[in-house]
C-alpha cells in the first residue's frame, strides 16, 4: 500500500513536469506581449486575413480527410487483402517524413512543372502560390492522424453488428450510415481535431507551396506561421510575437470549445 | 418455409467447412450440436450470407437463394453475444429490420409494439440497450430478428450468456414462441441439453463437417459415429474383434472381455455403451434377462454431478459406470469391492469411425 502511494507520488511529479514542459512556453508566449499591442493587431488587415487564412485552409483540410480518411479507415480494418500492412504503412509515411521534405515532395506533384500541376496548370488551373496549395501541404501531415483515429476507433465496433444489420435486410450504405458511423462519430470528431491541429501548426510543407497566395481566394495573404516567420525574421521577435500570441488565442479557444462539445457525445464501447 | 442445404462448402481463413447436406422442414427446430471450433458460426454466417460460398447450394421453398445478398435472403440471425445496437433503445433495435425495409412509421410503430407486448417489452422501450439485464437482452434480440418475418431464423448459441437457471426458463419460452410464429429455426450449440431440449432434428458437427443427423431420439440413444458417440458421452467406447453367433447376436471380445451385442458383425468394430446403461450388483445375478454379465472390481468412485460415476476394472477393461447416491449408499460400495456389471445386448452401440 504505501509502495503503492509512493509510485503515485512519484507519476503524478512526472505528470506535472510534463504539462509545465507544455505550459510554460504557451502561458510565456501569451503573457509577454504588451495588450495595447496585442488589440493594435486584432485591426491589423493582415493578421485577420492570415489568422483566416490558417483556420480555414486547416478547416478544410479535416473536411477532406474525412471524406477520403474515412472509406479508408473502413478498408482497412475490416477487410483482409495482400498488401493491407503496406497500404496502412504509406498512411503513416507523412508522420515521418520532415515536413520541409513534404513541401519538396509535394511541389514535385502539384508545382507548375509537377506530375499533376503541370497537367492543371495547362488548363490554366494552379495549385501552388494559392489558398488550395495550403490545404493539399497541411492535407498531406494531417491525413494519417485522421485515419488513425478511426482506424482505432473502427477496431472497437464489433463488426457482428454489421453482420445483423444486414441480416435485417440493410444495405452496406444503410448499416455504415445508421450502424458503423454512429458508433464511431467521437472517433471522427476527435480525428477532425487532431487534423485540423495539425494543419494550423504546419509550416515547413506550406512555405514551399504557398508562401504568400498570390492567385484566388485570399490573394495577398500569408498563413499565420508564414506571417509569423516572416515578422520574425525582417523584424524580429516583438513584431512576431503578438501574431503568435493571437493564433496561440484563437485555436486555445476553439479547440476548448470542440473538447467541451466532444465529452457531452456519448462513447459506446462494443 | 423449408431451408435446403446442398453440399455445402465454404472457407474462413485456413478452415474449410464442405459437404455439409441437410434440410430445415417448415416450421421445426434444427439443432446442430458441435465443439467449439468444428464450425457451426461459419455455417450459420454463410447461410445468411455473410460468407462467400465456393461449392453448393442453398434454397429456401425451392428457390435458390445461394447469390442473394445478405439482406435479400430474409433470414434472421440472433449471434451469441447477441449484437444488439448499442447506440439504440430497445424500441429503436426492434424497429431497426423494418426501417432498413422502409416501412413508414406508423406502420413500423403498430408492429413494434405489437412484437414488444409478445415479449414482455413495453415498459424498456426508451431503455438503452447497454443497460438491460442478460434475458431483457435476450428477449429483444429476438424480438428484432422476429419482426420481419423472417423465412428462416438462425440461433448461434444464444443462450451461453445466460446462467443456467434462467436459461432452462427461456428454453421453454423461446420454444413456445418461435413455434407460435411458424418459422423454422437452425441453432447450433455445443449444450446436449439445449440441443436434446429444443430440437427435433439433431445434427452433429466435427472440423467443417456434419458427421451424423437425425431425430433427437435417434442420436441421443442409438448414434453411429464413434466421435459421437464420445461426444455424448458414451464414456465406454471400445475397439474388438466380433465373431457372430447363429442366434442372431455377435461375440465381440475386447482384450479378452466378451460382449454380446444385436446383430451379426464380423471382424473389427466399435463399440459403445452409456455409463448409466449398465446395472451394478455386489451378488451374481440370478435371474437376470441381460446378455452380459461381467465381473470386475471397483477402482474409482467420483462424484459426477447429481451422480456417481464408477470406474469398474474387468480383464484389465476400464468400464464406467453411473449409479445415483442413493444406490452408492444402499449398496455400500467402496474401492476395490468386488462388483457384477449387468449390460443388455440392446443397450450397446455398434459404432462407425
Amino acid at each position: 500500500m504505501y509502495r503503492m502511494s509512493l509510485l503515485l507520488v512519484f507519476f503524478s511529479l512526472i505528470s506535472f513536469i510534463s504539462i509545465l514542459f507544455i505550459l510554460l512556453p504557451i502561458f510565456s508566449l501569451l503573457f509577454s506581449n504588451p495588450l495595447e499591442k496585442l488589440m493594435s493587431i486584432i485591426t491589423d488587415p493582415q493578421v485577420i486575413s492570415a489568422i483566416l487564412v490558417t483556420l480555414l485552409s486547416a478547416a478544410s483540410a479535416a473536411i477532406i480527410s474525412f471524406l477520403f480518411g474515412t472509406p479508408l479507415a473502413y478498408i482497412l480494418v475490416r477487410y483482409e487483402f495482400p498488401g493491407k500492412y503496406i497500404v496502412d504503412s504509406i498512411v503513416e509515411l507523412p508522420i515521418m517524413v520532415p515536413h520541409i521534405v513534404a513541401g519538396i515532395a509535394l511541389l514535385t506533384v502539384w508545382g507548375p512543372r509537377g506530375l499533376l500541376g503541370a497537367v492543371f496548370s495547362s488548363q490554366g488551373f494552379k495549385v501552388t502560390d494559392t489558398f488550395i496549395g495550403i490545404v493539399i501541404a497541411e492535407l498531406f501531415v494531417s491525413f494519417p492522424l485522421y485515419v488513425k483515429a478511426v482506424e482505432d476507433a473502427l477496431k472497437l465496433v464489433d463488426p457482428t453488428l454489421e453482420k445483423v444489420s444486414r441480416t435485417l435486410g440493410a444495405s452496406y450504405g444503410f448499416t455504415f450510415y445508421k450502424i458503423t458511423l454512429p458508433l464511431i462519430k467521437n472517433a471522427i470528431f476527435t480525428g477532425l481535431i487532431l487534423s485540423w491541429a495539425r494543419g494550423i501548426s504546419e509550416f515547413g510543407a506550406v512555405i514551399i507551396l504557398t508562401y504568400v497566395i498570390l492567385y484566388g481566394p485570399f490573394s495577398g495573404a500569408m498563413p499565420a506561421s508564414t506571417l509569423i516567420y516572416n515578422e520574425f525574421t525582417s523584424k524580429g521577435l516583438s513584431e512576431a510575437l503578438p501574431i503568435a500570441s493571437l493564433l496561440v488565442l484563437v485555436s486555445l479557444v476553439l479547440f476548448i470549445i470542440f473538447k467541451i462539445l466532444q465529452t457531452r457525445g456519448e462513447v459506446y464501447g462494443s | 418455409m423449408v431451408l435446403k442445404v446442398k453440399d455445402l462448402m465454404t472457407r474462413k481463413g485456413s478452415f474449410i467447412l464442405q459437404n455439409i447436406t441437410f434440410e430445415v422442414p417448415d416450421n421445426s427446430y434444427m439443432v446442430i450440436l458441435g465443439p467449439t471450433g468444428s464450425g457451426k458460426t461459419t455455417l450459420l454466417e454463410t447461410i445468411a450470407g455473410l460468407n462467400q460460398i465456393i461449392k453448393g447450394k442453398i434454397f429456401i421453398n425451392n428457390n435458390d437463394i445461394t447469390d442473394l445478398p445478405p439482406e435479400k435472403r430474409n433470414i434472421s440471425v440472433v449471434f451469441q453475444n447477441l449484437a444488439l445496437f448499442p447506440h439504440m433503445t430497445v424500441y429503436e433495435n426492434i424497429e431497426y429490420g423494418l426501417l432498413a425495409r422502409g416501412l413508414p412509421k406508423q406502420v413500423r410503430a403498430v408492429k413494434v409494439n405489437e412484437i414488444m407486448k409478445i415479449f414482455e417489452l413495453e415498459s424498456l422501450r426508451n431503455r438503452r440497450v447497454i443497460n438491460l439485464s442478460g434475458g431483457e437482452k435476450q428477449r429483444v434480440a429476438l424480438a428484432r430478428a422476429l419482426i420481419i418475418k423472417p423465412h428462416v431464423i438462425l440461433l448461434d448459441e444464444p443462450f451461453s450468456s445466460l446462467d443456467v437457471g434462467t436459461r432452462k426458463q427461456f428454453w421453454k419460452e423461446v420454444k413456445k414462441i418461435l413455434k407460435e410464429y411458424k418459422v423454422p429455426v437452425l441453432h447450433v450449440t455445443h449444450d446436449q441439453e439445449e440441443a436434446m431440449y429444443l430440437g427435433e432434428i439433431i445434427a452433429i458437427m466435427k472440423d467443417g463437417k456434419i458427421i451424423e443427423q437425425g431425430s433427437v431420439e435417434q442420436i441421443f440413444s442409438r448414434p453411429k459415429n464413434a466421435f459421437v458417440a464420445d461426444f455424448l458421452q458414451y464414456q465406454n467406447i471400445f475397439t474388438g474383434v466380433a465373431e457372430s453367433n447363429p442366434d442372431g447376436t455377435s461375440k465381440v471380445s475386447v482384450n479378452g472381455t466378451k460382449f454380446i451385442v444385436n446383430g451379426k458383425h464380423e471382424g473389427r468394430i466399435i463399440i459403445g455403451i452409456r455409463p448409466e446403461n449398465i446395472l451394478i450388483s455386489k451378488t451374481p445375478p440370478e435371474f437376470s434377462t441381460a446378455r452380459n454379465i461381467l465381473r470386475g472390481s471397483i477402482v474409482s468412485i467420483e462424484p459426477a454431478g447429481p451422480a456417481i460415476l464408477l470406474t469398474v476394472n474387468v480383464n484389465s477393461l476400464l468400464i464406467k459406470v453411473m449409479i445415483t447416491r442413493g444406490s452408492l449408499e444402499e449398496l455400500e460400495l467402496k474401492h476395490n469391492d468386488i462388483v457384477y456389471l449387468i449390460i443388455k445386448a440392446s443397450s450397446i452401440t455398434i459404432l462407425s469411425e
